[in-house]
């Protein structure tokens, strides 16, 4: 190669040439780029060369900082800037700049969004939006018809009917039908309570993602996530927690440093309820609103707190923010429609087998007696906390999964009171992920972070529900 | 940190042409390199008809999506494989390693390096590089309607002379260019069946 | 700080010294001149924070921006003030955050505009716009790009 479409500074290329001459060939990429990388400070190059041959490894060590200490900026940056330089001097010839745009509506509205003053209002109308669409439309109009109008008064009945007509033994039976069973049960809790709620999420989420609001959502909120040991850019997954937790953990590699993962992983497994959730709870205490504002204080209050702890307790550097902002876009709706039914077709292929094995356990730990065991072991806590008994089974399904946790609470609601209502729906926030987000939080952050989230969520989220009973009978609110 | 293997020991020259190199599936890898929110996973679906998640926002693919695309010229099948963000060669997310890794240990046989028309300036910098390590290379300048809008006009021929690679211009949302590139990927992975020469 | 008594300038650490064999020494909430010995009120840590608040917004609007000695930095632009990158702060501090400042483009030489700067700092470089907190627009050196301001009123002198 005899001509280069980049010259650097002379210093720089005599050294790249020195260097190259020393590399010998074999790498997947020319000599130049290894040389130029080494000079960047490249650690992965380093150590390849290294492992290659010492000797040259070091001698070119040698010319790297002699070079880095003849310059006044970082030699990854000049290495940069002078590319930089090339491409602006090359451009001019190709590309042609009519007139500049004038300031539009996209603009003002970005600046908006950005603002504080005009930001948190609009940060809160987009909340009270998301609401309407999954905590009313999706969670009460959807679910109320698909629950009682099509499962129970349908579906069900003729269910029971069939595998009691075709299946003679009782035992099989309910496997299949009855209280708990698979098609009863499992499929009802997925199509008739998850799959609206999530559904609605989903599409209101690739909206809200579609039109650029999120990086300056980030903007807006970056100094509040500081405290917490994170920055603006976590509120991508912390959105997306909102509608599916284990997505969201899968997320987190997207932060930079290993600090803010282990915080972001921890908090979601927390405090951020996932749709799912969300959309029961939003059912459940919807005729409470003074219940809905306690327990939204309290799950915030843990967030923020909980936060605020990791932040001070978890060792590592902080990193600074910084993301671009892409151009508002008015969302199309064909790739909305899409984004939702990929999202929803993901949901239902992890959620599904996990209801129907939860069926299958809970069958098993039934004709076993284990069900029981559990049940009356659970008992005690569940009471400790200020609930009837009838309550323990939802917490029992929390241990499966979040969402199918509250599905169950959504069950017995007639049977609870506000404070308990109350209680039960915090608890069920806070403890345990549900068991694919903690296959997810194994496999992204290890055995040891990841076990000592749990052991720390779940005796944390007792407690919280315990102190909270006692201080909601004290008060008594009329809740 | 892993190591970087460095297997093998072809030099490329500055061409698209390569010495074929397959996956596993005995297919040759095309991988889509650009930096975050240029457009690179609808590209990806454009080119091979699957879905990856694509939003208004970088940093989305977290994870290295693979999927089958034609040959425009003989039908003969391609992997396709759509990377995470990149802005440098030189990597500071785990993410960029990911990338990074793609590029040196799977070597593949043609490297797309997809740009955001109407930020050149900002874009180039990353296509320089490649250029430098000799990689085999098409630059697509994706997003050309937002470029239009913002009132650009760009020569495409004559960047394509001045950079000495393919350059090709797309617009991923609605899907045209994809077609003439489809066709520049086939004669660069497949010259044999070149409708078009390569340079 | 200075003295309300004397008007002596002195720092408040080495009025700690002339505290030394006070029995309630550092509790007391107050601050002993070393020149005169008067006792003084410290300020009101709430005073000092609406005041320093005070001051930054001034800064924002750029009033005191060019009477800084120091090299002027990102941080110190007014919305709407163009500027051109003259480099990056070359220290263990600052050279951290180089390689996101090449990923975003902030190269010498590279026109840029301030765009907003609470409750962050947006700026613009071409057609892109990019969000930074205080660390990395600290990091960055800049010289205003006289004659070229967009808002003629607000730019600088």
């Amino acid at each position: 190669m005899s001509t280069q479409l980049v010259q650097y500074a002379p210093a720089i290329e005599r050294s790249i040439t020195e260097i190259s001459r020393l590399l010998r060939g074999g790498y997947p990429l020319s000599t130049r780029a290894v040389a130029l990388l080494l000079l960047a400070g490249d650690d992965e190059i380093r150590a390849a060369v290294e492992a290659r041959d010492q000797a040259i490894s070091s001698r070119i060590d040698e010319l790297v900082a002699k070079v880095r200490s003849s310059q006044s900026q970082p030699l990854a940056y000049m290495l940069a800037a002078q590319r930089q330089a090339t491409v602006e001097r090359l451009l001019p010839r190709f590309v042609r700049i009519k007139a500049g745009r004038a300031v539009g509506f996209g603009e003002r509205l970005s600046q908006a969004m950005m603002n504080p003053l005009t930001g948190v209002p609009i940060l809160v109308a987009a909340l009270a939006a998301l609401y309407a669409f999954v905590g009313v439309l999706g969670a009460q109009t959807l679910v109320g018809w698909l629950e009682a109008g099509v499962f129970v008064r349908f579906f069900n009945p003729w269910v029971d009917a069939l595998v009691n007509r075709l299946i003679p033994w009782p035992v099989i039976q309910a496997l299949f039908a009855g209280e708990y069973g698979i098609l009863t049960l499992g499929i009802r809790y997925a199509v008739a309570i998850i799959l609206p709620i999530v559904g609605t999420f989903f599409f209101a989420f690739a909206i809200i993602e579609d039109s650029g609001y999120l990086p300056r959502l980030a903007l807006l909120i970056d100094r509040l996530f500081k405290t917490i040991g994170l920055n603006g850019r976590a509120v991508i997954p912390m959105v997306l927690g909102f509608g599916c937790d284990t997505m969201a953990t899968i997320v987190t590699r997207t932060l930079e440093t290993r600090r803010e993962r282990v915080i972001a992983t921890v908090l979601l497994a927390l405090a951020v309820p996932c749709s799912a959730q969300l959309g029961v709870i939003f059912a459940i205490l919807a005729g409470r609103p003074l219940a809905l504002l306690i327990w939204a204080m309290i799950v915030i209050g843990i967030f923020l707190l909980v936060g605020f702890l990791a932040a001070r307790l978890v060792p590592g550097e902080r990193a600074a923010f910084y993301m671009e902002l892409p151009p508002l876009r008015l969302p199309s709706l064909s790739n909305v429609l899409v984004k939702t039914y990929t999202r929803m077709e993901w949901y239902l292929r992890e959620v599904l087998p996990l209801f129907v094995l939860a069926s299958v356990l809970i069958w098993l730990g039934q004709i076993t007696g284990l069900f029981s065991t559990a049940l009356t072991a659970l008992d005690p806590v569940v009471r400790w906390i200020g609930l009837p008994h009838e309550a323990t089974p939802a917490i029992l399904f929390g241990f499966f999964r979040r969402d199918y946790g509250a599905a169950g609470l959504y069950d017995i609601q007639g049977m609870l009171n506000g404070v308990q209502l109350t209680v039960a729906a915090v608890t069920l926030t806070l403890f345990v992920p549900c068991v694919a987000q903690a296959a997810v939080m194994l496999k992204e952050r290890g055995w040891k972070i990841a076990l000592g989230a749990i052991a720390f969520i779940v005796p944390f989220a007792f407690v919280v529900g315990w102190g909270l009973s006692r201080l909601l009978i004290w008060l008594r609110l009329p809740l | 940190m892993r190591r970087l293997s460095f297997r093998g020991n072809a030099h490329h020259p500055s061409s698209c042409h390569t010495q074929a190199r397959a996956d596993t599936e005995g297919l040759a890898v095309v991988a889509i390199i650009g930096q975050p929110n240029v457009g690179k996973s609808l590209l990806f679906n454009r080119l091979t008809g699957s879905y990856v998640t694509v939003s208004n926002y970088p940093g989305t693919t977290v994870e290295v999506a693979r999927g089958r695309a034609r040959l425009r010229c003989c039908n003969q099948a391609l992997r396709i494989v759509d990377t995470p963000g990149l802005f440098n060669l030189v990597p500071t997310t785990e993410e960029e390693r990911v990338t990074r890794r793609i590029l040196f240990d799977e070597r593949p046989q043609l490297i797309l390096n997809v740009v955001d028309a109407k930020n050149l300036p900002r874009m180039l910098p990353l296509t320089l590089q490649l250029i430098e390590a000799g990689l085999p290379l098409i630059l697509d300048l994706n997003m050309m309607d937002e470029a239009e809008f913002h009132g650009l006009t760009i020569d495409l021929p004559g960047l394509e002379y001045a950079l000495g690679i393919p350059v090709v211009g797309t617009i991923g949302t609605n899907g045209s260019g994809i077609e003439y590139l489809r066709e520049r990927i086939s004669t660069c992975v497949h010259p044999a069946c070149a409708v078009r020469p390569c340079h | 700080m200075r003295c309300s008594m004397c008007g002596a300038d002195f720092e408040v650490e080495a009025a700690a010294r002339s505290c030394n064999g006070c029995p309630l020494v550092g509790n007391c909430g107050l601050i002993r001149c070393p020149s005169c010995g008067y006792d003084n009120v410290p300020e009101s840590r709430l005073l000092g924070w609406v005041r320093r608040m005070g001051c930054r917004r001034k800064r924002a609007r750029g009033e005191q921006g060019l009477k800084w000695v120091g090299p002027l930095t990102l941080a110190d632009l007014p919305p709407g003030q163009p500027a051109r990158v003259v480099g990056v702060v070359n220290e263990k501090e600052g050279g951290r955050h180089t390689q996101k400042l090449i990923a975003m483009g902030v190269f010498p030489g590279a026109r840029i505009e301030m765009r907003r700067r609470s409750p962050g700092y947006v700026f613009q470089i071409g057609f892109s716009q990019f969000a930074v907190d205080a660390d990395v627009a600290r990091a960055v050196l800049v010289q205003v790009d006289e004659g070229r301001g967009l808002h003629a009123k607000r730019s600088f002198n």
